[in-house]
């Protein structure tokens, strides 16, 4: 309640412009940096989890998973696209920008608290589309973006034997995200990474929940 | 495959891109803002206990802010020496149709809190006894102040707030208990027509407000209750006894909100409950002289410690208003009944005030001396009141009620009244 949760995300690099999504999100409320495998065959990434303090006496456990599939497509003004950075055929010290379209979906996180006889189990499913601008240096891509989507909660809720459960509404989200991109380290070109902080603001929900995402993984 | 999906690409990437634009343009957050909301809250049942029932609340400003013409509920904020810190709790919630379903529990608690509030301005309404109150009440839900743990709530007179600590034992949690919240509000009635003109008047200290709300933060005074008193003036021992006053009729506020004598035993221990059960027999009051000598022998008196005589003498006092509020003939008010007979008792606590602004600092106030000024100068009194009067009230000051209770010929011998309560 009221607190801004940072959420990691885990992009699990890119194979011929398609890239494979994942997402794990578990814990208590600490701070804490776990492994985890990826979504992908050739893939492995580093997750760091990083929660907002949750309060001593609410039992809050919180999970989530997500899987799916990641296209990014470039329009750039002198029509060079992501296709080209993938090949290598972008090097230099320049700067540019493109257009990214970015699609995230079945994601879900699963909450519990618990405060006495009072029980709650969320379940929230997540489908996301983003446009993203960039703008390229020689060494770091810099980019902004937006998103909408729809979100759905399910809950269940529990005081003593009476067990209530709820389909939420399918609900119209948005929002906004900054971060930055290597394009290639020197002498490992394999080597990728991302970080990013997203927004997103739900209908009827007047305060954004919020995203730190850092992901490390090889590039085929 | 991936070389065809890549090629729709463009096409997908436009198309997406214009309609996340017109969403945003387009689509502004929505507050359904005021008006009648329905919420899926842990609630009381008119028969007794607690189930998940779908609320209406009616004054909130929106639903997803609880704040609104009934209360302010804040959500774990902190009391300190720096005062209240905190800010106006947002729920988060689902919406299902009409419906808002809280997605965890303390979202569950602080919605709860409001709807309860709300339901006691309806109920003080209905008293006639809203207006010497600040509206909106002030509520802290899974407040934590410092030294007091869990499992409890308070009512601060200084910052006129509703504490309740956080909860964690297995329970119905404090903030959805009906009765509790009620037994709080209570105390704010009585600090504002009872303690607060005594305050503004200099009469009342704030020696004796640490008596009077232990959970006072200690500032600006150096008294320790659980230090013994080292010389009893009529000061420390009346402010035992109003303490008592005080948790007696809060106790008896919460009966007449809920209709449930033990609305305390749902979310508090067993010995707690046992303790403080409107529907027990009734064990006779001290007079000040006993109740004195109970203050300053704190080892020898029946429960061992200071602030227990007060919460002993308060429950006494509900017990007896529990069972004398379905007697007819009480007064020319016909206090017939629970609320009847409560709104009669707000409307007399300013009397209290009054008579105690001469006593205070010279009298050793008698523990029956609220009824005295409740019920003593009623023109006639029923027999069967009076029949429990005398179970309550020590044989020492049970003489001012002789005129109330016909002339003396309905205060029976004590020692009938023993053998009718062993029954």
């Amino acid at each position: 309640m009221n607190k801004a949760f940072l959420r990691p995300w885990l992009l699990c690099g890119f194979l011929y412009g398609v890239g494979f999504y994942g997402y794990a999100d578990m814990g208590e409320g600490t701070l804490k940096t776990q492994n985890s495998s990826a979504a992908s065959e050739n893939m492995k990434t580093w997750v760091t989890e990083i929660h907002t303090p949750t309060p001593k006496m609410e039992k809050t456990r919180r999970w989530g998973l997500g899987l799916g599939m990641d296209t990014r497509w470039t329009l750039s003004p002198n029509g060079r696209d992501y296709q080209d950075f993938l090949a290598g055929s972008i090097q230099g010290h320049y700067a540019w920008s493109q257009w990214q379209y970015h699609m995230s979906g079945a994601r879900y996180v699963s909450g519990q608290s618990q405060t006495g006889a009072v029980s709650i189990q969320s379940l929230t499913y997540e489908w996301m589309n983003w446009g993203r601008y960039m703008v390229w240096g020689n060494k770091l891509r810099l980019f902004a973006g937006v998103g909408a989507g729809l979100r759905q909660t399910q809950v269940q809720t529990q005081l003593g034997s009476s067990l209530v459960r709820h389909n939420g509404d399918l609900t119209p989200q948005a929002g906004l995200e900054l971060g930055l991109q290597s394009r290639e380290l020197a002498n490992l070109p394999w080597l990728y990474w991302e970080g990013q902080l997203r927004s997103l603001l739900s209908l009827y929900r007047d305060q954004p929940t919020w995203a730190l995402g850092l992901a490390i993984g090889w590039r085929p | 495959m991936i070389a065809a999906f890549i090629k729709l690409c463009p096409c997908l990437s436009r198309v997406s891109i214009s309609l996340l634009f017109a969403f945003l343009m387009g689509c502004e957050l929505t507050d359904p803002g005021e008006g009648t909301h329905r919420f899926l809250l842990p609630w009381h049942l008119p028969q007794g206990g607690y189930s998940l029932q779908e609320v209406d609340v009616y004054t909130l400003k929106s639903p997803l802010r609880m704040e609104g013409q009934a209360a302010q509920v804040y959500l774990e904020s902190a009391l300190g020496v720096g005062g209240f810190q905190g800010s106006v709790a947002r729920p988060q919630l689902a919406r299902v149709g009409n419906l808002w379903v809280p997605e965890d529990s303390l979202s569950a608690l602080a919605v709860a809190a409001y709807a309860q509030v709300e339901q006691l301005m309806f109920f003080d309404q209905k008293l006639s006894a809203t207006s010497h109150l600040p509206w909106p009440r002030k509520v802290g839900v899974s407040t934590a102040i410092e030294g007091f743990g869990s499992d409890s709530a308070l009512y601060h007179g200084v910052y006129d707030i509703i504490i309740v600590l956080p909860y964690i034992s297995s329970g119905l949690p404090i903030a959805a208990n009906a009765g509790i919240l009620a037994h709080e509000h209570s105390h704010a009635h009585f600090h504002h027509l009872v303690k607060k003109p005594l305050l503004e008047k200099g009469i009342l200290t704030m020696m004796s407000v640490s008596i009077l709300e232990k959970g006072e933060v200690k500032n600006n005074t150096d008294l320790d209750i659980e230090e013994k008193p080292t010389e009893l003036t009529p000061e420390i021992h009346n402010a035992f006894v109003l303490r008592g006053w005080d948790e007696g009729l809060a106790d008896f506020f919460g009966y007449a909100y809920t209709g449930d004598p033990r609305f305390m035993a749902i979310s508090f221990s067993q010995d707690i409950m046992q303790s403080r059960l409107l529907d027990a027999p009734i064990q006779m009051l001290d007079d000040s002289l006993k109740m004195a000598q109970a203050i300053t022998r704190p080892n020898e008196n029946r429960c061992g410690g200071y602030l227990c005589l007060s919460y002993h003498l308060g429950t006494q006092l509900a017990r007896f208003l529990y069972r004398v509020r379905n007697h007819h003939g009480l007064g020319p008010k016909a206090l017939n009944s629970e609320k009847a007979l409560l709104a009669y008792i707000v409307e007399r606590l300013p009397e209290l005030s009054r008579r105690l602004e001469s006593l205070w600092q010279t009298e050793f106030l008698s523990p029956s001396f609220l009824l005295e000024v409740l019920f003593a100068d009623q023109v006639s009194l029923s027999p069967e009141f009076c029949a429990d009067l005398q179970l309550l009230v020590a044989k020492a000051d049970i003489d001012v009620f002789k005129q109330a209770c016909g002339g003396g010929q309905f205060l029976i011998s004590s020692e009938s009244a023993v053998e009718e309560e062993s029954l």
